[in-house]
């Protein structure tokens, strides 16, 4: 994963990069609840012509 | 010279400048004297502009003697951001890769601050690339003025001490999910993330494009609406910025909260992660609105649960986007913390990425519903006061270490991922003594509705100026 990334992970990077990764995918666990189906993924940036 | 002048409002320092009461080049002797007595504790600055700011000050005074045109901030002092392109001032973004780097361009905010007659006085501290969790800080362990063996915050670390220390009149900062608006909680000041794409982020050394953005951090609600003015605006070399005329925010300014209604996020003040004593001075805070004839009602936004872990994703992630190339050719000359949260970021899949996003859409929908009902939202800018430095992780971080990391951003980043105008102001100070922050977030471009529910709320409760006692 870390070459498919570009990714040069270092023997001494490793352990904290792996309890990394696992708590992102521990984290985000929570997304399942939530009903995503349909929404388009783009991120939250106002039109520029949106008035207050 | 007393130390009173740095202390003083930005407003009050350009009426002294046009008045000849005071000069320039008094303000930045004294601004500079002060740096050399406090900020080798502190570690503010990066890069202090001495001898520069002293011929832009005897520029600046001569222009007033010839009678000149003069911008609302002509003559005063007033520091930026290492993460800010400065024209031949060097720039490092924090980072150790950057230590000689020298632009060649100011970035917008920056030039449309000269252009108000405001003098570049230096460059301040932040962690490598804007990444919290730096271990050993390039340019010095910055600390807080409150308390010296606290953290600042960050990462416009090195704006809330010197705004708080009186080490610069007024800073530009970049907050990209709390990097405003956390420091000035934990450094007693005002600090605004406004609205993506109502300041240019040209010219900003960029941590995520859809996240960042520029903003003051002053001594009070007022000096935060005069800067924002001055950097506000469309910009042709940022596409993304509004093409919207700036509003006169200070002219809001009436001291009355009458008829703003104000809704209190109840996920956040219930949170076992929060302070008791945040939590009694943040329920303080909204009866003192109250008090000033705002509707107070609870308000439950579900979502910001779940928002710190899904900001963190999508900030990792744009980080490591960006400094990619350095990551690959010269992974060593990053902190190892920084350099491990973007490898960590840059393994998530692409299936596992666009769910965040999707979930982002939710969390932002969810917070724009809110100002069908409310005109402005409320809770703690941060969970607890600025820890002691010993407290942090030092080496590797544990799951727990990450989980209470994210916790701590789930009271700005979703702010942030819904693209809203937040403000932090002064909300008093715990019994140890250090500053605790009260944020306000407002609709997409409501900043003037933020600036009149913070100067309402500051007028009445807050400090006028509150100053720690520095050695």
């Amino acid at each position: 994963m870390g070459r498919a990334a570009g990714a040069a992970i270092s023997a001494d990077d490793l352990p904290e990069v792996t309890v990394r990764v696992n708590a992102f995918l521990e984290g985000l666990a929570a997304l399942d609840a939530l009903q995503l189906d349909g929404i388009a993924p783009v991120p939250a940036a106002p039109h520029p012509t949106e008035l207050p | 010279m007393s130390d009173e002048p740095a202390f003083a409002t930005v407003q009050d320092l350009a009426k002294h400048i046009r008045e000849r009461t005071l000069s320039s080049v008094e303000l930045v002797q004294l601004y500079l004297e002060r740096i050399g007595r406090f900020d080798g504790r502190l570690h503010a600055y990066v890069t202090v502009c001495g001898d520069a700011a002293l011929t832009e000050a005897r520029s600046a005074d001569a222009a007033v003697k010839r009678g000149d045109r003069l911008g609302p901030l002509h003559g005063v002092p007033i520091a930026a951001k290492d993460q800010f392109l400065t024209k031949g001032v060097r720039t490092t973004n924090g980072m150790r890769a950057l230590a000689d780097f020298v632009p060649t361009e100011d970035a917008t905010a920056v030039a449309r601050l000269r252009a108000a007659g405001a003098i570049l006085l230096g460059k301040l501290n932040m962690p490598e690339a804007g990444l919290l969790g730096t271990r050993a800080w390039p340019f010095g362990q910055p600390r807080n003025p409150w308390n010296t063996e606290n953290d600042a915050g960050a990462s416009s670390t090195g704006q809330g001490i010197a705004v708080a220390a009186g080490l610069c009149a007024a800073a530009l900062g970049e907050d990209t999910g709390g990097s405003i608006r956390n420091p000035a909680s934990y450094n007693g000041v005002v600090g605004v993330r406004p609205t993506w794409g109502r300041v240019s982020r040209h010219g900003i050394i960029p941590l995520n494009w859809s996240l960042d953005t520029a903003g003051p951090m002053t001594r009070t609600v007022a000096e935060s609406a005069l800067l924002m003015r001055v950097i506000a605006g469309h910009d042709l070399a940022d596409p993304f910025s509004a093409r919207l005329l700036v509003p006169d925010y200070a002219a809001a300014l009436d001291g009355n909260a009458k008829g703003i209604r104000v809704g209190v996020i109840r996920e956040l003040i219930d949170s076992t992660f929060l302070d008791a004593e945040v939590r009694e001075a943040t329920n303080a805070a909204a009866t003192v609105l109250s008090r000033l004839g705002a509707t107070v009602d609870e308000v439950s936004l579900p979502l910001f649960r779940i928002a710190g872990v899904v900001f963190a994703a999508i900030a990792d992630s744009g980080a490591a986007l960006e400094h990619r190339h350095l990551r690959v050719t010269a992974p060593d000359s990053f902190d190892s913390g920084p350099r491990r949260r973007m490898l960590a970021a840059s393994l998530l899949p692409n299936a596992l990425s666009l769910r965040v996003e999707q979930a982002r859409v939710l969390i932002r929908d969810e917070i724009r519903g809110a100002f069908e009902h409310f005109d402005v939202l409320l809770c703690p800018t941060a969970p607890a006061p600025a820890a002691r430095l010993d407290a942090a992780p030092k080496l590797s971080w544990t799951r727990d270490d990450l989980f209470r990391f994210w916790e701590r951003g789930s009271h700005t980043g979703p702010f942030s991922l819904a693209a809203v105008p937040a403000i932090s102001v002064p909300n008093g100070f715990s019994d140890a003594g250090l500053p605790i922050g009260l944020q306000l977030a407002a609709r997409p471009f409501g900043e003037t509705m933020l600036f009149r529910a913070a100067h309402a709320f500051e007028s009445t409760a807050g400090p006028k100026v509150a100053r720690p006692t520095l050695v």
